[in-house]
């Protein structure tokens, strides 16, 4: 086993860009730092801005769930100057492999944030905070301590661009209470509990509706699930992760009398044109046109 | 519309592969890190064959990368479990998409072919020559907090083969999967999350004498296990954990077919009733007539009692019976049911809350109350059609999943949808092939769904609550070796 694994090893070793004579990232000005997905890399950008250079385990298109990590992609977490992740099983890859190659600097989000158990239960811990802004500020604020340690010569820098992150989200926190105040008691009826965070802060209860994909049509065990789910309570609207397809739509509405929409838990990067910030308001836009709002 | 590379997940495999290899890769470099491997990744599947690791470690990093040879295709994340059927027809296998009847994929597989859940949500196996190969329906679920996340994956053919002379049952209890090999009355036991692993740890064992046997492996790895020849059988062992026999009896006579019900109850059939292993014991439960026989039986976790067929005609070639058997495993009463028809080995299935189902040669579907026999429903799916002579022989076949009926129309070339519920037969699908075998995979967390990653403590909650027991795969009638995919040895 060894023998076959060194085999390897041995040609990354010789190649690699662990070796002595990659140039060291601090001497050189530029600060590299590797994070988990795509809340985390916007966090890093925008605290280290046009002084860190930053990359991500999650490839553009992909979901920040369960991503496989290659074998250069390990070696790159002890290269680099700062990993932030957020560990508890989000990418139990990730976790694994932070255990066996130790970083020069990590902020781990769970030690940041108070995760809080799923559906408010002794039940494993939700690590999808980055929907309430507030959680991802804090995120923010710890980065610019790390990067403060790794460069201290632009630790004012850091903590400025910090705050001014932290500006930004406490913005978006204003608008998502302001729009989402009059929605208070309502259920959240999503196909992916991602928003318990959201719906917490903001006091909507969140509802998990599973097996109703919004591009296949539901079978009608399916659709019998799905209204024990909605019944009783004042619903309007299921949302997805992506545009239901019409004969879904079709369905929802004519035996559950609902309305789809599409709400994003930015575990991609969510491409051209957009950010962190423009998705979270695109996302307060479908709650407050989704949810029963008084 | 879609996230369209995540990872082909096998967790603790390939994570201790992936991060094994840095590891020496610092060590070798003299830069620091853990040079014990056993200390690298504690709990790690066995390392990859040398063969199997891709050559060169990918100089970018990318998720569709496959430490293990990139042959698996790229998944995309669904957003509800994608469960998908497989049905076998004389060219080879598709694979449907469950919910629209859709064709997702056409494979190519010569021979005669008979089909089994794997038991972990995502494989079928396939009985073929030379033993059990591995279908891939390519869907598959993992556990995520108090939700799962779902992918899909062109499905495929993988190159994974239990090797067996007469490959015979298949069955998946409690996360384990157990193949019996009639032709040699070897055993093959493993993780049902690794049955496309070649290097997963399998437990081989035998039983004393080739015979059309089967075993069933229970949740504190003991096993009910038959023991025969090919001109007799009569014994039912259950062995414990150890392979120390615990029960034994020798009052079964043609001993064949299997279910396993609520509580953990196993059910053996025989000529004369059926043996049941519950509670520690074995007890011998007698048909109402001399030879009154019981073979192919469907259980369900959510029913104590078992679905079995009743043949009370020794002498004929092909009976045709219109009862069958509902025995209760916590109470060792057997109650006749009888039925508007007859029916085959592939007319048996549960659904979801325990419904008894039987698909009629009227061409109905008989929803019978398990607890009180009665039929309750009888909803017309096919054309009335006649039981084929030769076993092998398509004929209207039933799979049950999450509250469908799936019902094969050879005759006309169609496989329908039928809610269990309401009776409602809500699609239809014109396959372009004649259909023999029907089978599938959940897509969905099983509780033989492969194995968590570390650090994802307490995420899974996976307990196959949806899953039915693969009992209905059975043989016929009044020939005991039919479970042999070699039709030579159909009337041996």
């Amino acid at each position: 086993m060894v023998a076959a694994l060194a085999g390897l090893a041995l040609p990354a070793c010789a190649s690699g860009p662990s070796s002595s004579v990659a140039p060291d990232p601090v001497t050189e000005g530029r600060v590299e730092v590797l994070t988990s997905f795509y809340p985390l890399q916007y966090v890093a950008e925008q605290v280290g801005g046009d002084d860190v250079d930053v990359s991500s385990l999650t490839p553009p298109g992909a979901d920040g769930h369960d991503v496989e990590l290659t074998p250069s992609q390990v070696a790159r977490l002890g290269e680099v100057d700062l990993v932030v992740h957020v560990s508890g099983g989000l990418q139990p890859a990730t976790d694994d492999a932070l255990e066996v190659v130790p970083p020069a600097a990590l902020v781990d989000a769970a030690d940041v944030v108070a995760l809080a158990p799923t559906g408010g239960s002794s039940g494993p811990v939700d690590p999808h905070f980055w929907l309430d802004p507030l959680l991802l500020a804090q995120v923010g604020d710890e980065v610019a301590v790390a990067l403060g340690e790794v460069d201290p010569d632009r630790a004012q820098t850091w903590t400025r661009r910090a705050a001014d992150l932290r500006d930004r989200l406490e913005g978006l926190d204003v608008q998502l209470s302001a729009g989402l105040a009059p929605c208070e008691g309502a259920a959240l009826v999503v196909s992916h509990e991602a928003f318990g965070y959201l719906a917490d802060r903001h006091g909507i209860e969140q509802v998990g509706l599973t097996g109703i994909d919004p591009e296949v049509p539901p079978t009608p065990a399916r659709l019998r699930r799905a209204v024990e789910v909605v019944q009783g309570r004042d619903v309007g609207t299921v949302f997805f992760e992506r545009s239901a397809g019409p004969r879904v739509t079709q369905a929802l509405a004519e035996d559950l009398g609902l309305a789809t929409g599409v709400l994003d838990p930015l575990e991609q990067h969510p491409g051209a044109g957009e950010d962190y910030e423009s998705v979270m308001r695109a996302n307060l836009t479908a709650l407050t046109h989704g949810l029963t709002c008084g | 519309m879609s996230s369209p590379t995540s990872p082909d997940r096998r967790p603790s495999v390939l994570t201790a592969a992936a991060v094994l290899v840095p590891s020496l890769l610092l060590a070798a470099c003299g830069s620091g890190g853990p040079t014990d491997d056993t200390s690298i990744a504690p709990g790690a599947a066995p390392a990859p064959s040398p063969s199997a690791v891709s050559p060169q470690p990918s100089p970018e990093p990318s998720v569709a990368a496959d430490p293990w040879g990139g042959s698996d295709p790229e998944a995309t994340e669904v957003e509800a479990s994608a469960p998908r059927l497989a049905v076998t027809h004389a060219d080879g296998i598709l694979v449907l998409d469950a919910s629209s009847l859709e064709t997702v994929a056409e494979l190519d597989l010569e021979g005669f072919t008979r089909l089994n859940p794997a038991g972990d949500g995502r494989h079928v196996m396939v009985s073929t020559t030379g033993g059990f190969a591995v279908l891939d329906a390519g869907t598959w679920a993992r556990p995520h907090g108090d939700h799962d996340h779902y992918y899909t994956a062109e499905p495929r053919l993988s190159s994974v083969m239990f090797p067996a002379e007469e490959p015979g049952h298949v069955v998946t209890h409690a996360g384990r999967t157990v193949f019996f090999d009639d032709g040699t009355g070897g055993i093959v036991s493993l993780a049902s999350a690794d049955v496309d692993d070649p290097d997963a740890p399998r437990v081989e064992t035998a039983t004393a004498d080739a015979h059309h046997g089967v075993a069933v492996e229970l949740a504190d790895g003991s096993m009910v296990v038959t023991e025969g020849t090919s001109d007799a059988r009569s014994t039912v062992r259950v062995l414990d954990a150890d392979g120390t026999e615990v029960a034994r009896t020798d009052d079964c006579p043609g001993v064949h077919g299997e279910a396993t019900a609520a509580d953990e109850a196993v059910v053996v059939g025989c000529e004369d009733g059926l043996v049941m292993w519950t509670g520690g014991e074995l007890t011998k439960v007698a048909s109402p007539d001399a030879y009154g026989r019981i073979g192919n039986q469907a259980g369900s976790e959510s029913s104590s009692v078992v679905l079995g067929d009743y043949k009370s005609d020794p002498d004929a070639e092909l009976e045709r019976p219109t009862r069958v058997s509902l025995t209760d495993t916590a109470t060792g009463e057997l109650r006749l049911v009888d039925l508007p028809a007859s029916y085959s080995f592939r007319s048996l299935g549960r659904g979801d809350a325990g419904e008894a189902l039987v698909l009629g040669t009227d061409g109905a579907l008989h929803v019978i109350d398990p607890s009180t026999g009665e039929l309750t429903r009888s909803v017309p799916v096919v054309a009335a059609w006649e039981e084929p002579e030769e076993w092998q022989q398509p004929r209207p076949t039933l799979f049950v999943h999450d509250g469908t009926a799936y019902v094969t129309e050879p005759a006309t070339d169609e496989l329908h949808a039928v809610d269990v519920e309401t009776g409602e037969v809500f699609a239809s699908a014109d396959l372009g092939v004649t259909p023999n075998e029907v089978s599938g995979a959940s897509g969905d967390v099983e509780a033989g769904s492969e194995e968590l990653a570390e650090g994802e403590d307490g995420h899974d909650h996976g307990d196959g609550e949806d899953e039915d027991h693969e009992d209905e795969d059975h043989e016929g009638d009044h020939d005991h070796d039919h479970e042999s995919v070699e039709p030579s040895t159909d009337d041996a």
